[in-house]
């Protein structure tokens, strides 16, 4: 590492950051995978909005005698409020996977906030959770970052699954099924294969790689065998809160994809 | 007789307003076939899917029975006004599966809708294949096991589109020999879309010449249709004006 005081407070991170990004681009337009544009754009999105998170959560963590002021369980809905702030970011970056697809947002939202909000909720009441927004952000976020992943896989497989087999579901239609009997296979590919992820680390768990929150929780001392099972039990957790997204998604999703009269829309 | 099928000033027009089909009246009755055809792009197909209502007309009526189509649930008109599209669409499982579907997915005891299923098989020609993979069928087979699944569902309509256009000489002589029979064995009525004239004047009692969208002609087979009649020519049937 270069010594020198500029270096410190991660300038020299950035510039390997830099290194790498430019490694990835360079990577993307060698094979012409023609996502330069929107890799460069996110990567310069994630490092913006990362630093102002950092800084965010740094008040946020600083602010219990704030939130001692303005009474019990204003943190908690502080919390709420930034959840679903987050989750409209993710629900409007899964939609973006889903057009042309009709109206996806709505669908991609409830599917982003259902799984996460189930999950914080069984994890509050449980006593998993301590109800403090110094908790319930991070983990929140966690979940919400997860559910954004699966939906855009459900959607964009369910978008591939409808236009490959339009015809098959027309076909369906034709003898009387409704919308809804006619896409439940398309549906079950589409979810199937969301969980691909869920199930490559769930298999490799432990093999292939470690978990940061176990890692994390062996340096701090803890039991082996009970940091092991915590950690499954959060694997379970993540994966629950996905799962329970992209069926919402799906389902929702699947509904705009016909008319009243069960007549299948273009797109 | 009374009319079972019957459209009046039926249009349909885009979601992007281009104009697909325009002002067609016909009506049709048990037991009689009619011959949809014209040039590629008149409408043919459109006609059979608004009669599915797979689309919904933008102007005009259908009416089944003299009552229209909004009086019955789409799923139960769609049962009794079977559509066989042009390139078979099967789904995975056995042949018995696929000719099953129908009946039950109106919920029919499986000894039932194996039995609609085994009938209509038997009438296609396809019972000794009922436990072959659907996937496995030739075109013609998967053709004649499209028809199979539409008459299991038990309709009284059954619309037909260009049913054996993908089909080799061989098979589309086939196919046609079993419309022929099942034409006679089952009291339906038939809408057949055709871009061969010969074969509508073989099939239909009466035939319907679309163009651009609009009815150009309308009435008996033989005075619509021309033996060897091609798709451009002009027709020598009863005019319909515009």
């Amino acid at each position: 590492m270069i010594p020198g005081d500029w270096w410190d407070g991660g300038l020299w991170n950035l510039v390997v950051t830099l290194a790498l990004a430019i490694t990835v681009l360079l990577l993307v337009r060698w094979r012409k995978l023609q996502v330069e544009p929107e890799l460069a754009i996110s990567g310069i999105r994630a490092t913006v909005q990362l630093l102002a998170m950092a800084l965010l959560l740094v008040a946020i963590f600083n602010a219990d005698s704030l939130f001692e002021l303005m009474g019990t369980g204003a943190d908690i809905w502080f919390s709420v409020v930034v959840l679903i702030c987050m989750g409209l970011f993710a629900a409007h970056t899964s939609a973006q996977r889903a057009r042309p697809m009709p109206r996806p947002l709505q669908p991609a939202l409830v599917g982003v906030l259902c799984g996460p909000g189930l999950v914080l909720l069984f994890l509050a009441l449980t006593g998993g959770l301590p109800l403090k927004a110094t908790f319930i952000i991070p983990v929140g976020s966690m979940a919400i970052g997860n559910g954004m992943v699966i939906n855009s896989l459900t959607l964009d497989r369910l978008k591939a699954e409808v236009r490959s087999n339009r015809a098959r579901l027309e076909a369906t239609l034709a003898l009387g099924a409704t919308g809804v009997q006619a896409l439940a296979p398309q549906q079950r590919e589409a979810l199937q294969a969301s969980l691909i992820p869920y199930l490559d680390r769930l298999k490799t768990l432990g093999l292939v790689w470690i978990p940061g929150a176990m890692t994390g929780m062996l340096l701090a001392g803890e039991d082996p065998i009970w940091a092991a099972t915590f950690q499954v039990l959060i694997m379970f957790m993540v994966m629950l809160s996905g799962l329970a997204s992209a069926m919402a998604t799906a389902i929702l999703m699947g509904r705009k994809l016909f008319t009243e009269n069960e007549q299948l829309v273009e797109f | 007789m009374s009319c079972l099928l019957e459209a009046r000033g039926l249009g349909y027009t885009t979601p992007d307003r281009t104009r697909l089909l325009h002002e067609v009246n016909f009506a049709l009755h048990q037991g009689e076939t009619l011959a949809v055809v014209g040039p590629s792009g008149g409408g043919k197909t459109t006609l059979l899917r608004c009669l599915n209502r797979l689309l919904e007309p933008t102007t005009g009526t259908l009416r089944l029975h003299e009552r229209d189509y909004d009086e019955y649930p789409v799923t139960q008109l769609r049962r009794k006004i079977g559509l066989v599209f042009q390139l078979p669409a099967l789904f995975p499982g056995t042949v018995a599966d696929n000719a099953a579907f129908g009946p039950r997915l109106r919920g029919l005891e499986d000894e039932a809708g194996t039995e609609l299923a085994r009938k209509a098989l038997e009438d296609v020609g396809l019972a000794d294949r009922a436990d072959q993979q659907a996937d496995t069928l030739s075109v013609g087979q998967a053709q004649r096991l499209c028809l199979a699944r539409a008459l299991a569902n038990g309709p009284e309509v059954l619309l037909l589109d260009e049913p054996t256009a993908a089909l080799d000489k061989e098979s589309a002589a086939t196919v046609e020999a079993l419309l022929l029979k099942l034409k006679a064995d089952w009291n339906l009525a038939w809408v057949v879309v055709s871009h061969d004239e010969p074969q509508g004047l073989r099939l239909a009692d009466r035939a319907l010449r679309l163009e651009e969208g609009r009815m150009v002609a309308e009435g008996l087979a033989d005075e619509i249709l021309r033996v060897g009649g091609t798709d451009e020519g002009p027709s020598d049937g009863k005019g319909v004006g515009p």
